[in-house]
């Protein structure tokens, strides 16, 4: 694709340094072939401890019971399933920006889109848990596959979660295996980089399924990455619609509505790319890929939030006409109670978090400031998670007959969950940054020579 | 396993040797039972292999026959070698019984492999006519009471009865020639037999006395009737007669007894469609009772006005009639007075066909209530003074006088049968010094209580399932009581040890006898006196025609002197306490039950303890919210309890459940709430239970109340349908005109054969929440502890909604039973990723608790979210208590949901039964535990594809509805819209 | 194809251009180019050498097609022939819910039976070892090889050809030595 490196004043660089070929495959691979950098195993110390403090946490939920959960007889689904929803979110940018921007030939993605889709495939495995351990019998969980067995029993295909079962495993098969594809060049380099005889040039060959650059499997490899494209497009709209579903298909005021397929699809991208940010900003610092991940690359993620929050905005309107339009009490009620009512200020934090906080995005001072970015990324991820603890929440606490209305508080337990599953998410990036190219190195010689001259 | 000892730890059932002694005492008796010589064996050592087969034979025949209730470990379990002919394992037994009338009714009891497990009611019983209360269904439960006294002690320490026995037997003797009184102290004794029996204990121990004792109870209406009767008896009541009900501060629907036999009669009169006309209760009242819930007419009132009503009615009457019993021109009080000239006015027109009740522990103010009633004409009518002679009930006046007579050491001996005074005796701590007096002090009780700690001998009592007992119910009912099971522990029924204190035993044969002695000539029925034993053992009941007549002609000239008693007013400060009954708590004899303290109460639907109910409105002033601690203090008496807001509680009234604060109990009922005991006062000849002068401060502290709903307003959604007997009367579908259009995108499935559907009649319900112990009992729900109900999580399979609307000093309570409502298209349903919830071909939701994986998804989108989730291992470690479990229904692990299986076990039961005798399941003969017991019949159910069912006929009927009809989800379950006798007139006031 | 038994005439480049022009110029003059070696794809590449289009879509779209029918035959069998259960009143076929399954089905084996087909077919394995004609072909070199029986045509004709476009070096090499 090189040669669309068209030159015009219109258009910025985006590799902001004159790099040859070769000082590229040192500046990246170079990275994880050195000896891992004091930072690094500070933050992975840290991260791997909030793991294992989730883990016990769970080790001891599963030991004695769902009840050391804050849910009640009327809440059955708060921090177990927000957090589900949280993190399939977060995984949706990942899947965007390899996939819908190869398709729309955008080519600032390039240096960006390998460490979003391995954010997509940490963010998923952390999503997938909590249907798991949210089961009153999670050594039962196998059940809910269709699996020929001795008793003759088949799952309910008419569940929305059992969709879930089949929408989440496709979703990190495909992506997991896009992303594998997207490496195996990479691995090439790395093999023939290693001296010879080393372990790391055996797995590395191994990983890289002795591809030589061959131009024959060159243009295969370009074909199968549109297609994979392809299908991974749609599909990251299928799996947050399908996730949508589990609320939408059901009867209760708050969750019986049919506008959050594209919702809940807006919402994730918006979170998304809040945590490719929040990622992005201390991988460029650590890994010193300034000149790689560059300020345009942050200004562009910065107004896909801009675009992303004012829908998310949209849609917490037009919820709110619906339920006063419809004229149905349940309804009204609900979201009356949502603004209102005692969970009034998860509401309102959502609502400050994603509606108004990404309004700042408009000015270049604060986009181009990378502090600001980052505090701004993080609080996005804040709001989201509160947009789906209070659809969730705020509708069942308060659904139809009100002898049952309750209260629902977590516990320490579900609050060490939470936490346990980001630490599963940094251990899991930090390994990532460290034994993988974070840049996608074939993609970006591409396009080192975008808009400068020779 | 050669030789007996060995034998006896085989079956772990030490008990059921000593049973076959005790079921044939002298080996005599063993003649026929056994081949010759071999008795001898089995006294003796020395036995061969075959001898303890056959003997092992014998006894695991006996065992059945004994319903030995120790659990067999399954390791060890052998074969029936004789199979009994009553026992059929998987097959229940059931033996009618009855619960002392003054606590409980007619009953019947269903036996598994001879354990009780199931509380019913006797449909035999013309008093309670298959109906039973929460109190008689939990019952069942204390039989299994770990914390029961394990065998007899003396001073302490264990001891044989034998020797126990005689050490009583030589110190009564000694008080008796010492000429030192011999107190007999029990409950209110409505048993022909222990009547006798006592008289004959008198006559033994010369120096005897009986004194009955109840800490809170109707003794002002026994008072009362003696004054203006002469006869120290408690009034029955029919209310088939009455077309107007006005109740002063009387719970006569919860708390007070016969509370069953009142609401069957009650709800039958309510029927909007009877033909006996227009029916209305008003109910003037201090706080909120279930009556008052219940009333079409409530007024809330101050203690003051309670005395200012009834004794303007009085009045009024009296000016009407022209008939005075009081002098002419007497000054009426202020307070009450517009409302009691109304009242007076309204019950003129229903002479003979009114009824006035009165909660009052007031001698004098129930001698009004009598005169107000006579010169109504209603006694002989609506209400039934009978001379009864086998009645001996509370009387206040007597314990009192005793504590003193023990005090000042005339008191050689005390026996406490049944009571507990140093607990629940306002000066419990004069009881205590009295009793330290006396020098032998004997217990009968089931279970370690504050009074036994304090007494010498404890013989411990068998529980009433153990115990053979009768009942005269007045109008010649006899109820009869027999042992179902074997004694679960070394225990021995209170009349046995009267008994065996005489040197004699055996109180059943005693029993036979004495109704050989007064009924047999009484009835025409029974041939035979074996005859007439069997039966009515078998049907727990037995009409004689003694000529009991109720009374009707009162002594008018006591009623003066009354009048300017009760008119004394009190000038009152600070609040009035009132200690009131729970309606299922009552007294608090049975507080060591786990059903009964998770059972929520009717109207505060808090459970596990008590709390001072105060005003709304008060405790807003006061910045008080529900759960916050206050100390409540007179001076004299002063404890710390939280605040529970109540509408409908008068402003100048706070109140408190008795029954509560037990120092030494169960571990169920230990340390739970506060003792309301001692804020009681003896005066006048009874034991008041409002007393003026408490003043409330904030201690800052607050606690969680375990309250099962904490919303009380219906936010104006029409789940409870109701209108008016005004505008029904014109209109039958008043109220239920609204349905909804309903159109699906499913074909919908074929519905053929039986479909079963149920109909409540929210019209009849109560509230008195009787089918969540007997839903409870019936499918082993597990109970949570306060803990758990505080964080919403109890497993209750029917709970009953109670709703408020208006006026929070005075709203308007209607009741809702809510269970799983089998929708046709079930939302739980479709959303089960496993298919651990589908619907049945005969239209029930079924759970299939092995399948469910506990995604809780189901319960979610329940819209009447009655679906439960066991969070955790409930535990079923009790060994006696898990013997109340039912076999017939799976107890739920970890985990999984469940919620009310419409009783499928008993559907199967009726089919299966129809089957085998060859019929069509006749309408009607499948009843659901929570429609057994219900004691309104609120609750029908039926198969709503037979056009003749009753219950397809209301489906039919225009006051049916369901609730969240517009979901079409399709509820099998219908609801009856309710119906208010409205008196606009009246305002709510 | 198997390098194995072959020998080559390769040309080393160092620009995506040179090597791009060098194949241009090379087919015109009717030489044969084997293949190149690159470190990323070369946009155009495909064209210069005359690679004929990947038939890898008709894969997908078969692989497709397999899911979305298996899917919904499991389904409809599973739920309304071999037990069909009354499940919130919802007809046995209920059609509908079947969608989202069998959209998922469909990209699965979509997505893994194209990557499948993509390993066979580029001969990727991991333990084979990779036939490396130069040793930094996959980092900044551009390897242009011409097998040595089309090079013996017009040896000094392709060698200018290459060298026209600043070839770094050019020289023969063994097959059996990558």
């Amino acid at each position: 694709m090189a040669g669309h490196d068209a030159v015009s004043p219109l258009r910025q660089p985006l590799v902001t340094k004159d790099r040859k070929y070769g000082e590229v495959t040192q500046d990246i691979l170079g990275q994880i072939e050195g000896k891992p950098n004091k930072i690094w195993f500070v933050a992975l110390a840290i991260s791997s401890a909030v793991l294992l403090m989730g883990f016990l946490a769970v080790a001891y939920q599963i030991k004695t019971g769902i009840g050391t959960w804050g849910l009640n007889k009327t809440i059955g689904w708060a921090f177990d399933i927000t957090n589900f929803v949280f993190w399939v979110g977060i995984g949706h940018a990942g899947t965007l920006i390899s996939a819908i921007l190869l398709l729309f030939r955008q080519k600032w993605r390039t240096s960006v889109n390998r460490a979003a889709e391995a954010m997509t495939i940490f963010a998923v495995m952390c999503a997938g848990v909590f249907p798991l351990i949210h089961m009153g019998r999670p050594w039962l969980a196998h059940w809910v596959f269709p699996y020929p067995n001795t008793r003759q029993l088949w799952v309910n295909f008419r569940s929305p979660l059992l969709w879930d079962v089949f929408a989440i495993s496709t979703y990190f098969t495909v992506s997991a295996v896009f992303w594998y594809i997207g490496m195996i060049p990479d691995f090439a380099s790395l093999r023939d980089r290693a001296e010879e005889g080393s372990i790391k040039k055996m797995i590395y060959s191994a990983l890289s399924l002795s591809w030589t650059g061959s131009n024959r499997a060159w243009h295969r490899y370009e074909i199968l990455c549109l297609i994979l494209a392809g299908l991974a497009a749609p599909l990251v709209v299928s799996v947050h619609t399908i996730v949508s579903m589990d609320f939408a298909t059901s009867v209760i005021p708050g969750w019986h509505t049919t506008i959050f397929p594209p919702y809940f699809v807006a919402g994730a991208v918006f979170s998304g790319f809040a945590m490719v940010l929040t990622l992005l900003i201390i991988t460029r610092k650590v890994m010193n890929f300034e000149h790689y991940i560059t300020m345009g690359h942050i200004e562009a993620m910065c107004k896909v939030i801009i675009l992303t929050g004012m829908m998310v905005g949209l849609a917490y309107m037009t919820e709110f006409f619906t339920a006063w339009y419809s004229g149905n009490p349940y309804e009204k009620y609900v979201f009356m109670n949502r603004a209102t009512g005692p969970y009034a200020w998860a509401y309102w934090t959502m609502v400050s978090c994603n509606v108004i906080s990404p309004h700042f995005l408009w000015f270049k001072k604060i986009r181009t400031n990378l502090v600001a970015v980052f505090i701004l990324s993080i609080v996005v991820n804040i709001g989201m998670w509160f947009e789906r603890f209070v659809i969730i929440v705020t509708s069942l606490h308060r659904d139809y007959l009100p002898s049952s209305w309750a209260m629902y508080t977590p516990t320490k337990i579900e609050i060490m969950t939470l936490l346990g599953s980001f630490g599963l998410f940094f251990t899991m990036f930090l390994l990532f940054v460290r034994f993988l190219p974070t840049i996608n190195v074939a993609e970006v010689k591409t396009v080192i020579k975008f808009a400068r001259k020779k | 396993m050669k030789n007996p000892t060995e034998i006896k730890k085989a079956g772990q059932t030490p008990t059921y040797w000593k049973d076959v002694e005790d079921k044939f005492p002298d080996p005599a008796s063993f003649k026929g039972e056994f081949a010759d010589g071999e008795l001898d064996r089995y006294y003796g050592t020395n036995n061969s292999r075959r001898d303890f087969l056959k003997l092992m034979g014998f006894s695991f025949a006996t065992v059945p026959l004994a319903s030995s209730c120790i659990r067999i470990p399954v390791k060890k379990a052998l074969p029936y070698l004789e199979k009994s002919d009553q026992v059929v394992p998987g097959v229940a037994n059931w033996y009618a019984t009855a619960m002392d009338p003054s606590l409980g009714s007619a009953l019947l009891v269903k036996t598994r492999e001879g354990r009780p497990i199931k509380i019913e009611g006797n449909n035999s019983s013309p008093i309670t006519l298959g109906g039973t209360s929460a109190y008689d269904q939990s019952s069942v439960l204390s039989l299994y009471d770990s914390s029961r006294f394990k065998g007899p002690m003396l001073d302490g320490h264990a001891k044989d009865w034998n020797s126990i026995d005689a050490d009583l037997k030589q110190k009564l003797m000694a008080a008796v020639e010492a000429g030192k009184e011999i107190a007999l102290i029990t409950a209110t004794q409505s048993s022909p037999s222990t009547l006798a029996l006592i008289e004959e204990f008198k006559k033994y121990y010369k120096t005897t006395s009986h004194t009955v004792y109840e800490p809170h109870s109707d003794s002002a209406v026994i008072a009362a009737n003696q004054v203006t009767f002469g006869k120290a008896v408690s009034n029955r009541y029919d209310l088939s007669n009455a077309n107007l009900v006005v109740s002063v501060n009387s719970d006569f629907l919860g708390a007070g007894c016969g509370a069953v036999e009142m609401t069957k009669q009650y709800s039958k009169r309510k029927d909007p469609d009877a033909k006996k006309g227009a029916f209305k209760h008003i109910q003037l009242e201090t706080l909120m009772t279930l009556s008052g819930a219940n009333a079409d007419v409530r007024f809330t009132i101050s203690p003051a006005e309670e005395k200012g009503v009834l004794l303007n009615i009085l009045g009024a009457l009296q000016r009407e009639t022209k008939n005075f019993y009081t002098p002419t021109g007497e000054s009426l009080p202020s307070e009450g007075r517009e409302a009691g000239i109304k009242i007076a006015e309204e019950l003129l027109q229903n002479r003979g066909k009114s009824l006035l009740l009165s909660g009052s522990h007031s001698t004098s103010l129930q001698v009004i209530v009598n005169a107000i009633n006579n010169l109504l004409g209603n006694y002989g009518k609506t209400l039934h003074v009978y001379d009864n002679p086998y009645f001996k009930g509370a009387d206040d006046k007597s314990f009192v006088e005793l504590v003193e007579r023990m005090d000042s050491g005339k008191v050689g001996a005390v026996i406490l049968w049944d009571c507990n005074p140093a607990y629940n005796y306002s000066e419990s701590e004069n009881f205590k010094g009295a009793l330290a007096k006396v020098a032998t002090r004997v217990f009968i009780g089931m279970t370690p209580d504050e009074t036994s700690e304090l007494t010498t001998h404890i013989l411990p009592e068998l529980h009433y399932l153990e115990s053979w007992n009768d009942y005269f119910v007045a109008p010649n009912t006899v109820l009869y009581a027999q042992a179902v099971v074997r004694p679960i522990f070394d225990a021995r029924q209170g009349q046995d040890s009267l008994l065996s204190l005489m040197g004699r035993s055996d109180f059943s044969a005693y029993l036979q006898a004495n109704m050989d002695k007064n009924f047999y000539k009484l009835q025409s029925k029974y041939a035979t006196t074996s005859g007439l034993w069997d039966h009515s053992i078998h049907d727990g009941t037995l009409q004689v025609n003694l000529n009991t007549k109720s009374l009707s002609d009162m002594d008018k000239n006591q009623v003066a002197h009354h009048f300017a008693m009760a008119k004394r007013a009190s000038a009152s400060n600070g609040f009035t306490l009132l200690t009131y009954q729970k309606s299922h708590i009552r007294q608090g004899r049975m507080i060591n039950n786990p059903w009964l303290l998770e059972l929520p109460d009717p109207i505060t639907k808090a459970t596990w303890m008590n709390y001072l109910m105060i005003n709304p409105a008060v405790a807003r002033a006061m910045g008080l919210k529900t759960g916050d601690v206050v100390s409540l203090s007179d001076g004299k008496f002063s404890a710390e309890v939280p605040v529970l807001s109540q509408p409908g509680v008068h402003k100048e009234t706070v109140a408190l459940a008795v029954g509560f604060g037990r120092s030494v109990a169960g571990k169920a009922a230990k340390g739970r709430g506060v003792n309301a005991y001692p804020t009681m006062r003896y005066m006048a000849g009874t034991f008041q239970n409002n007393k003026d002068g408490f003043s409330l401060t904030k201690t800052g502290k607050s606690v969680v109340i375990p309250q099962t709903q904490t919303h009380h307003s219906m936010e104006g959604r029409d789940l409870i349908r109701e209108t008016t007997l005004e505008e029904y009367s014109s209109n039958p579908k008043a109220g239920n005109e609204e349905h909804a259009h309903l159109i699906s995108m499913w074909g919908g499935h074929e519905k053929t054969g039986h479909q079963w559907a149920m109909a409540i009649d929210l019209n009849k319900c109560t509230g008195c929440s009787g089918c969540i112990v007997s839903c409870s009992a019936e499918n082993n729900v597990p109970v949570v502890g306060p803990e758990e109900v505080a964080n919403r999580r109890e497993m209750h399979w029917i709970r009953l909604d109670r709703y408020y609307k208006g006026d929070e000093n005075n709203p308007e309570v209607s009741f809702q039973p809510v269970m799983c409502q089998h929708c046709d298209n079930a939302p739980c349903e479709t959303v089960c990723p496993v298919m651990a919830t589908a619907q049945s071909s005969d239209g029930l939701n079924q759970q299939v608790y092995n399948r469910c994986v506990g995604t809780r998804y189901c319960a979610n989108n329940c819209p009447y979210k009655v679906r439960r989730f066991n969070w955790f291992d409930y535990p079923h470690d009790d060994k006696y208590e898990n013997m109340v479990l039912n076999p017939d229904v799976v107890v739920r692990s970890r985990g999984v949901m469940e919620k009310c299986s419409m009783c499928v076990h008993r559907i199967q039961e009726g089919k299966l039964q129809a089957k085998k005798d060859g019929i069509d399941l006749p309408d009607g003969a499948i009843k659901l535990a929570c429609q057994q017991s219900c004691p309104a019949d609120a609750i029908v159910f039926g198969d709503m594809n037979d056009p003749d069912s009753k219950v397809s006929k209301l489906l039919k009927g225009p006051r049916n509805y369901r609730i969240l009809e517009e979901l079409n989800v399709q509820p099998r379950v219908n609801y009856l819209t309710k119906i208010r006798n409205k008196d606009e007139s009246y305002g709510r006031s | 194809m198997d390098v194995k038994d072959k020998r080559f005439l390769l040309g080393i480049f160092d620009d995506d251009h040179d090597i791009m022009a060098a194949v241009g110029h090379l087919r015109e003059s009717q030489v044969e180019v084997f293949d190149c070696y690159t470190p990323f794809p070369i946009h155009g590449m495909d064209d210069a050498m005359g690679i004929k289009r990947s038939r890898l879509p008709i894969v997908t779209f078969f692989a497709g097609l397999a899911g979305v029918s298996l899917a919904l035959g499991v389904q409809y069998w599973i739920s309304a022939v071999d037990w069909p259960v009354n499940v919130g009143g919802k007809s046995f076929n209920s059609f509908p819910a079947f969608i989202p399954v069998a959209f998922e089905l469909t990209v699965l084996f979509g997505a893994l039976f194209t990557v499948l087909a993509f390993i066979l077919r580029s001969k990727l394995c991991p333990i084979t070892k990779p036939a490396i004609a130069h040793k930094r072909q996959t980092d900044d070199k551009f390897v242009l090889a011409i097998e040595a029986k089309d090079a013996a045509l017009n040896e000094e004709m392709i060698r200018g050809i290459l060298s026209k476009h600043h070839a770094s070096e050019i020289h023969f090499s063994e097959g059996s030595t990558w």
